[in-house]
């Protein structure tokens, strides 16, 4: 128990992670941590953002201890997930993505939302890279499309994204990326796609041993949630994930 | 009549319109998701997705724990040597990674209710049930409730399941919804 102890005391120890490669990892100078694709709270600087089935809210966290909301903006219905990227927030929902600026942070603006025309209804965990955006879309019985996807858009205009290619999935959950790999979640397995030709990721790898339901690629540990807990990965060789350990 | 839907629903950005948004959410609850009850044969001894309902729990202090199996896995978070996964309504699974080559499962953070969580520095934003908890986790092996932000998180999944299909139509009266599990069930008269 003392040992456990030990351990804990050193949790408050911010280790500053930084990040010289580009990935998707989300800790930032302010000592923040980072979230999957499928959260509904994003840290951005010093101001928290949530998500609840219809409305974004705002926190100033200037003062960490003491948090205060500042404003709620309604987004649509069915809202899903939130990534920040940059200064935008990518707001998932069953129907479509909605992209946010929050230059005002305490006054998020909408800019777009992105549609992809061959599915009416899924969900739509979402990341960005540079100019692109990708989002797993499930279609979702009743009222789905007949393919679930995984999409990339055009986000160089962030007023106007277009959707540049689709790649056929089972059924598809979180994603994330570190550099060139993308790393998407399936009931089919943890898909390893390389994304160097960014509009037209390619496939190159998949770990089929049961459904993978988010990523968060953190340096060089990939962490997933699998169905009974966590799968941890070496990804120091980005698109040959090497097992390290389960944990549940 | 879905994709009209869609479309016309975005233009409700403001509170003022936001009225009109539920009725247009309701409009395509009706029309998309189809949540229908029904009356028939075809409702009786059938697998359905049933609620699973909790008193709600709303507390006052935060507790740390020895480490448990992770049961219902739930959502993920990284802060710098620390990976957390949320035990399904019950609390925080904490790993200490700090060597990557044998992370390992050291605590558990009991919050009931929890789904979702993010840090700042010392600070863990955790929700308990529709509260925002702010819980200084500065001394770990001693976290404190520092204040809750109330009803700043509406629950979601109240009214009908995540999936498609048939679900015993939910009666809030018994509590939260705080699962849906597919199982067979005498009686299940909604259908989304």
């Amino acid at each position: 128990m003392k040992n456990i102890l030990h351990l804990l005391l050193t949790f408050s120890v911010v280790l500053n992670l930084s990040c010289s490669k580009d990935s998707a990892s989300r800790s930032d100078v302010a000592g923040s941590g980072t979230g999957g694709s499928l959260a509904r709270f994003a840290i951005v600087g010093n101001y928290m953002y949530i998500v609840d089935y219809s409305d974004l809210k705002v926190l100033n966290i200037m003062d960490p201890s003491n948090p205060v909301l500042k404003n709620t903006t309604p987004v649509g219905f069915e809202i899903e997930t939130i990534y920040p990227f940059k200064d935008k927030l990518f707001i998932g929902s069953t129907s479509v993505v909605h992209i946010f600026s929050v230059t005002d942070p305490e006054h998020p603006q909408k800019l777009s939302t992105a549609i992809s025309p061959e599915v009416l209804r899924r969900c739509d965990p979402v990341v960005a890279k540079d100019s692109v955006a990708y989002a797993t879309l499930r279609t979702n019985g009743t009222c789905g499309g007949t393919q679930s996807i995984l999409a990339a858009y055009d986000i160089k205009d962030i007023t106007n994204p277009v959707q540049k290619s689709t790649f056929p999935v089972t059924e598809p959950y979180g994603l994330g990326y570190a550099d060139s790999a993308l790393y998407v979640c399936d009931k089919s397995g943890l898909l390893v796609f390389d994304i160097r030709n960014g509009y037209y990721p390619n496939l190159v790898k998949t770990l089929s041993d049961g459904p993978y339901i988010d990523v968060i690629p953190y340096n060089d540990i990939l962490i997933c949630w699998v169905k009974n807990g966590l799968a941890l990965y070496n990804i120091r060789d980005r698109f040959k994930p090497e097992i390290i350990t389960k944990i549940q | 009549m879905q994709r009209y839907c869609i479309k016309a629903c975005q233009p409700f950005q403001t509170p003022y319109m936001k009225l009109l948004s539920t009725a247009c959410l309701l409009l395509l609850l009706a029309s998309c998701v189809r949540i229908t009850e029904e009356e028939g044969d075809n409702m009786a001894n059938v697998m359905a997705y049933d609620p699973v309902y909790r008193a709600i729990d709303t507390i006052s202090t935060v507790t740390i724990e020895g480490k448990r199996s992770t049961v219902k896995a739930g959502k993920i978070y990284a802060y710098g040597n620390y990976i957390f996964q949320n035990e399904l309504n019950e609390g925080i699974h904490i790993i200490d990674n700090s060597n990557t080559a044998q992370p390992v499962k050291i605590a558990f953070l009991r919050i009931p209710m929890n789904t979702e969580m993010a840090m700042k520095g010392n600070y863990l934003y955790a929700n308990n049930h529709d509260d925002l908890l702010i819980i200084d986790v500065g001394d770990p092996s001693k976290p404190s409730l520092l204040r809750k932000i109330e009803n700043v998180f509406p629950l979601i999944n109240q009214q009908y399941p995540p999936q498609s299909g048939r679900f015993v139509c939910p009666d809030l009266s018994k509590g939260v919804v705080v699962d849906w599990v597919l199982r067979k069930v005498p009686l299940a008269k909604c259908l989304k």
